[in-house]
């Protein structure tokens, strides 16, 4: 970790010093997160099929990485889809990454949950969506996506799951 | 590329190591709340007075803002009716535009119903009223802006976090005169007008949230049974045909991710 070349300098110390100055609130956005969603990508494309997804939106983008964890939210608009479930609308976008992780992207800002947590919360599911009993537990159906209800709160919501007949 | 876990884990540090300390160091500068004599006699005379209160029962008009995503703030209402008997046991009921939600205690478990979607759920907790509402506020995220008015250490709670407070003056609500007393935390400002009375109610209760473009919550009582008789029946939930029970998530602790998109 010796700095003592100005490109190990420009590698090492510009990236700290942005990093602090971000922690401290001073800069409105993250310098760098170009590079980072581009690591993001990165980290996609090299595990290929083992997962890792990313989604945008109209307002910004969100990634989930190949171990189920989210890696980047920026406001950028890309999108890129790995062996992930991706649901865009024209408002919203949602990614789930093969182990539960889970990225969410809506008009007013963008959610990640990693592998524990399961899927993205919604407030309600989405007009249309079917009601479905499975093993007594309520789902409701739309776009192939599985809502189920649960309490966040005192208030109950929809938190998107994996289908549930599928496992 | 190398460089960017060590931001990774400089982020972590700070999250974890440097942020707390400075927090800390932070709160041993807080000043002594600056509360006018005053308001501390009557807010102590309500809360002594609710604190021995064995069973009451009371009814209130709710009204709270919320902010659309384009900006425009609408105020949504609800009423609710809450019963309480000390030690262990506590009943809540809200009906609101569109909902209608119930909340049992029974000295064991918490349940929550949503009679509209017709879906409940239940947590184990402590024994005692402060406690299990604690538990439930802090492990679950449950919201109950009124709890701290019907704890036994409702005044402690109150004044947590006030840095300054006042006696504003007289006032009247709904026709009772009341003590209008304000105050000041950090994220929001509250007032409240208590009952000038031999029962010192509170008669209404509203907050400002400071961190959400002045949001406000106002719950206006418009009826108190400070003797009650409450049956045990009251606030033992008898799940109603076809309710369904669900899960209830934990209330996650905020990551660094989190964190960082939240700028």
């Amino acid at each position: 970790m010796q700095i003592t070349k100005p490109k190990a300098i420009m590698q090492k110390v510009l990236p700290l010093f942005l990093s602090l100055v971000m922690m401290g609130g001073l800069l409105p956005a993250h310098p760098l997160e170009n590079l980072l969603i581009n690591d993001a990508e990165a980290a996609v494309a090299a595990r290929g099929p083992g997962g890792g997804a990313a989604v945008a939106g109209p307002r910004g983008a969100a990634a989930v990485g190949p171990r189920g964890n989210a890696v980047a939210a920026t406001p950028r608009s890309y999108v890129h889809t790995g062996t992930a479930s991706v649901t865009t609308g024209p408002r919203r976008a949602y990614a789930e990454g093969p182990r539960g992780g889970a990225a969410y992207v809506g008009p007013r800002g963008a959610a990640v949950r990693g592998p524990y947590g399961g899927g993205a919360i919604v407030r309600t599911y989405p007009v249309g969506a079917r009601p479905l009993v499975i093993a007594g537990a309520t789902y409701y159906v739309a776009s192939g996506i599985y809502y189920r209800p649960v309490y966040q709160g005192s208030t109950v919501v929809y938190q998107v799951v994996e289908n549930p007949q599928a496992q | 590329m190398r460089v960017y876990p060590f931001i990774g884990l400089l982020l972590l540090f700070w999250q974890l190591i440097a942020a707390p300390v400075l927090g800390a160091e932070k709160s041993k500068k807080a000043k002594a709340p600056d509360i006018e004599p005053k308001a501390v006699e009557v807010l102590k005379q309500m809360c002594d007075y609710l604190k021995n209160l064995q069973q009451f029962s009371f009814q209130a008009e709710i009204t709270e803002d919320v902010l659309l995503t384009s900006g425009q703030r609408i105020q949504y209402g609800r009423s609710v009716e809450a019963a309480v008997r000390r030690p262990d046991r506590f009943w809540a009921e809200s009906v609101g535009d569109t909902d209608n939600r119930q909340l049992f205690y029974d000295g064991k478990t918490i349940t929550l119903m949503d009679r509209s979607k017709n879906f409940y759920t239940t947590i184990a907790a402590p024994p005692e009223i402060d406690a299990a509402l604690e538990h439930g506020i802090q492990a679950f995220n449950l919201r109950a802006p009124l709890a701290d008015l019907i704890y036994t250490k409702s005044y402690e709670y109150l004044t947590e976090g006030a840095l300054s407070g006042f006696y504003v003056g007289l006032s009247k609500v709904q026709g009772v005169p009341c003590h209008h007393l304000a105050f000041r935390e950090k994220d929001i400002d509250w007032q409240i007008w208590i009952e000038d009375s031999q029962t010192p109610v509170p008669r209404k209760f509203l907050i400002t949230d400071k961190t959400a473009q002045g949001l406000q919550f106002t719950a206006v009582f418009t009826k108190w049974n400070p003797s009650a008789q409450l049956e045990n029946s009251l606030f033992t939930f008898v799940a109603p045909e076809k309710a369904e029970k669900i899960d209830i998530l934990p209330a996650a602790a905020p990551t660094p991710a989190k964190k960082r998109q939240e700028r």
